[in-house]
């Protein structure tokens, strides 16, 4: 059932178009992660709908109520729109305690002091903070200044939660521990949720459904999966994990696939064929999917020399030049019997890849 | 550095040591005398005592009262709200800082003196009154006065503050479910508290150094303040030098301890809310309320700018001045005189500018070389020169001078009575201007620029020449307009120093009020402030930096 809506969403600042023209829906009890790069329009977005920002043009819908629409001059207040947000500076306010930071949204609803004490004591357990109640919110550390900030979002039971980057500021280890621990609170609780974050490991870890966005319109809508293995874009294919662009041109295309020239070679592509004969192409190839002197013949075979080795623990990097176009190449499962026979820095290699990894882009 | 060090430490102690000597002497320095309490004992116990330390403290209440609320709500909606024209008016509002309130309450004295204010005869045609409704010349008066010239203070005080906030304090706030109200009452104003109070201090603490406008409104009725009294010892025959440097001793007490009771205030309150990533700060949509906002800020303008400075360009416009300004006595002569004729104010605005070019640039160049000792090296007695050279921010300009005019009247070395006894004054006062201007620089710095050429293999003085000298000469630039505008308008310090001979603009501006030559003080006044306006534009055109960043 879907929960929350934004309908052609336009939101400018002077003559940059920060978000143009975005459309996506939320199921309720859905994890929903606004994946992109830094200026994006994904933070632009959420503060959209908390009603921080006033968009351009748009609807938003949460739940059955329109908060705003520019066609029928509505916006509610943020304060009367009833969601959650947790804030990338964590927002705590450094001249209440802990208890009064979490109380605040209660105090604000006129709960009564015992059942405001009774929710706090409840919340605190919730995200492990029991017995910090009195302590001075300032003198936390950034883990549990982030684990206040989650409870007083969380603690007036609201429908919707919107993160806003909030783990960039902690430290790896920490951030995931806190991730895990955002991902289980969520569905135990089962709260819509959209979340925003520039790393695409999080929104992995996290989301039912990630929103991959870049220069304010939407690039692609999917699970990890599909974002991972069916890019449909040269953005989402480079944004999420790692990957090669070879540019070439179409040389044919039948039923049987595409073929492509590129680096001096004839490439096979599996697949798709909506491009036309003489295009100029990018060829996007992962580098685990490419193999260094394969023991048995690949559809796709390339010439190179080894510019630089690197050996990372799980597995290994090579940094080919193939005709002055820079390849890299990933081999996991290393053993360690492998290391030695592994070739050198300036070797002569043959890379090999199949067809089927192959991805074609305008 | 440490010679530069010891001179600025000199020349703030010399004289509060000469101060608290002379204020125990029976006689003047030099002079046979004996140490002795009698002097505090005869000038508190002279008939007017009483009276003028209640004077100083319902001016010291009143001034903050209605200057602080004031600049907390101009600070407010400059950085807080959508208010049209924010950006110019953030900007506007720092201007009133620097003029001078002295000139501004002369001219409020010109718009509602009780027999000749132009807008009390105004006021009286249009609604038939008897008499003048208002009458500037009361304590009242030199609280609207000071107040709107106080107003400034609050608010640079508060600016940085409220512009370093993370606007996700608010945000969150709204999206906890408050009303723009409720947050700027229950989130806003508190995180803001620890500024809003010791600001009140500073305010409230630094009224009672003020000379100029209490001198001009009350005292013609023989109503005193400790300022006033310290000029009255100092200027009135028989000089009682001992009895001025008793009462500036306790101006010096009521200041220190305000400075030492905001210290204790702030310790350990200051709420860091200032976050590395702050997204652009959310403003608060006032709907069309809006106008509003703008309209008081507008009016608060006015009043501080508008109204004073245009009266004063139209009375100097007119040949003599009995409250009326009519187009046959509408004159250039004024502007004649002040600018060709008379050799007096001619000297006193050369003079103006000699030190206010040259003690500003010696000022800076002494703090240049503290700051760099204090933030660079780990000399011994680092600590010690810094809160020196910071001590002025809390001795009244008074305080100073009369300190200097009992080291130098009878010192061997003829500087009393000079230009020079002035400038050291203005330096002395100003000296922490300076250290505040080039310790923030060096801080923001860091010590890896320095480093970085040293190791590249600069010597220790071509780093200095090469990489920190023009890493800090937009700071030097910025500093010296700055000073020169506070230099120009100084009036408290050089008020008691001041001989015949060495006038400064402001000492002129006294005497001519004094003899009631208005339209001279008008064309005076407006040339003064048209040299600080020049300041103002060359501060803007060299350096791309917002004045309020410098003043704070």
């Amino acid at each position: 059932m879907v929960y929350l809506k934004v309908f052609n969403l336009v939101k400018k600042f002077d003559s940059v178009t920060a978000v143009d023209n975005v459309n996506f829906e939320v199921e309720r009890g859905e994890f929903l992660t606004l994946l992109g790069p830094s200026g994006c329009g994904k933070t632009t977005i959420l503060r959209c709908i908390a009603g921080l920002e006033t968009p351009d043009r748009g609807d938003i819908y949460i739940g059955e109520k329109l908060v705003f629409s520019t066609d029928k001059d509505i916006f509610v207040q943020p304060d009367k729109r009833g969601l959650g947000m947790v804030f990338q500076s964590y927002a705590i306010w450094p001249h209440l305690s802990v208890a009064d930071n979490i109380a605040y949204p209660l105090v604000e609803r006129r709960l009564g002091k015992n059942l405001i004490r009774q929710k706090v004591r409840q919340i605190l357990e919730m995200v492990k903070l029991s017995g910090l109640e009195d302590r001075s919110a300032t003198k936390l550390s950034g883990g549990q200044q982030q684990r206040v900030a989650l409870a007083r979002a969380l603690v007036y039971d609201p429908e919707v939660l919107l993160f806003d980057e909030p783990l960039s500021n902690l430290d790896a280890k920490l951030r995931i521990e806190m991730r895990n621990e955002i991902r289980n609170l969520q569905s135990n609780l089962g709260i819509t949720s959209i979340y925003v974050t520039h790393d695409q490991e999080e929104a992995f870890a996290l989301s039912d459904r990630i929103i991959v966005m870049n220069e304010g319109r939407i690039e692609q809508v999917g699970d990890a999966v599909s974002l991972y293995f069916k890019p449909e874009t040269r953005f989402v294919s480079q944004f999420i994990g790692q990957t090669n662009f070879i540019e070439g041109i179409a040389e044919s295309v039948d039923e049987k696939g595409t073929h492509i020239r590129a680096l001096g070679t004839r490439i096979e592509i599996g697949g798709r064929s909506e491009f036309k004969k003489g295009e100029r192409v990018f060829l996007s190839i992962r580098p685990e999917y490419i193999r260094v002197n394969p023991r048995e013949k690949m559809q796709n075979e390339l010439r190179g020399r080894i510019e630089q080795r690197q050996y990372l623990g799980s597995y290994g990097r090579f940094y080919v030049s193939v005709q002055g176009v820079p390849v890299l190449v990933e081999r996991h499962d290393i053993t360690e019997n492998d290391v030695g026979i592994l070739p050198e820095e300036g070797d002569d290699v043959i890379l090999g890849f199949d067809s089927r990894d192959c991805l074609l882009f305008r | 550095m440490l010679s530069a060090a010891v001179v600025a430490s000199f020349l703030v102690l010399y004289p509060l040591g000469y101060l608290i000597y002379g204020s125990m002497r029976t006689a003047l320095p030099g002079d046979p005398g004996t140490f002795t309490l009698n002097n505090f004992v005869e000038a508190f116990t002279s008939h007017k005592i009483l009276p003028t330390i209640i004077n100083t403290f319902i001016i010291m209440f009143g001034t903050t009262l209605v200057s602080c609320p004031v600049g907390l709500f101009l600070v407010w909606i400059t950085t807080r709200t959508d208010t049209p024209f924010r950006r110019s008016l953030e900007i506007l509002n720092i201007f009133p800082f620097l003029l001078s309130p002295y000139v501004a309450g002369v001219a409020w004295s010109l718009l509602f003196s009780p027999k000749v204010g132009l807008l009390n005869k105004f006021l009286v045609n249009v609604l038939s009154l008897k008499e003048a409704p208002i009458d500037i010349y009361s304590i009242p008066g030199v609280i609207w006065v000071l107040a709107l010239y106080y107003t400034p203070y609050m608010y640079l005080f508060l600016l940085g503050s409220f512009k370093a906030m993370d606007p996700g304090m608010e945000e969150s706030a709204r999206v906890c479910g408050s009303s723009i109200f409720r947050t700027t009452l229950r989130i806003t104003i508190p995180l803001a508290a620890p500024a809003i109070i010791s600001g009140c201090i500073i305010v409230f603490v630094h009224c009672a150094g003020q000379f100029g406008v209490p001198a001009h409104l009350i005292m013609p009725k023989g109503q005193y303040v400790l300022t006033t009294t310290i000029m009255r010892f100092t200027q009135v025959y028989p000089q009682e030098y001992s009895a001025a440097s008793a009462v500036a001793m306790f101006l010096l007490v009521i200041s220190a301890l305000g400075i030492l009771i905001q210290r204790r205030f702030i310790q350990g309150k200051e709420y860091i809310t200032v976050t590395g990533k702050a997204y652009r700060p959310g403003l608060i949509q006032l709907g069309k309320w809006r106008y509003l906002t703008l309209t008081i800020n507008i009016i608060y303008l006015i009043l501080s700018i508008v109204l004073p400075y245009g009266t004063l360009l139209l009375i100097s416009f007119v040949s003599f001045w009995a409250g009326d300004v009519s187009p046959e006595l509408l004159t250039l002569e004024n502007y004649r005189l002040v600018l060709f004729e008379d050799e007096a104010i001619l000297r006193a605005i050369k003079n103006s500018l000699f030190v206010s070019t040259v003690g500003a640039f010696l000022c800076l160049l002494m703090t240049m070389l503290v700051a760099y000792l204090v933030n660079r090296t780990r000399i011994r007695g680092r600590g010690f020169f810094d809160y020196i050279t910071m001590l002025p921010v809390g001795i009244p300009g008074m305080v100073i001078a009369v300190g200097l005019l009992w080291a130098w009247i009878r010192a061997p070395i003829p500087i009393y009575g000079t230009i020079w006894i002035i400038m050291i004054a203005f330096i002395t006062r100003y000296t922490p201007y300076g250290m505040r201007a080039f310790s923030n620089t060096l801080l923001q710095l860091g010590p890896e620029l320095e480093e970085s050429a040293r190791i590249c293999g600069s010597s220790w003085f071509k780093t200095l020449r090469k990489i920190l000298i023009p890493l800090l000469k937009p700071g030097f630039m910025a500093g010296w307009v700055l000073l020169f505008i506070l230099f120009m308008r100084e009036l408290s310090t050089a008020i008691v120093l001041w001989y015949s001979g060495n006038e400064v603009i402001s000492v002129q501006l006294y005497q001519l009020v004094r003899d009631g030559e208005f339209p001279a003080v008008a064309a005076l006044s407006i040339v003064q402030a048209l040299i600080i306006l020049g300041g103002i534009i060359i501060f803007r055109l060299i350096v791309k930096e917002e004045f309020s960043e410098r003043i704070r």
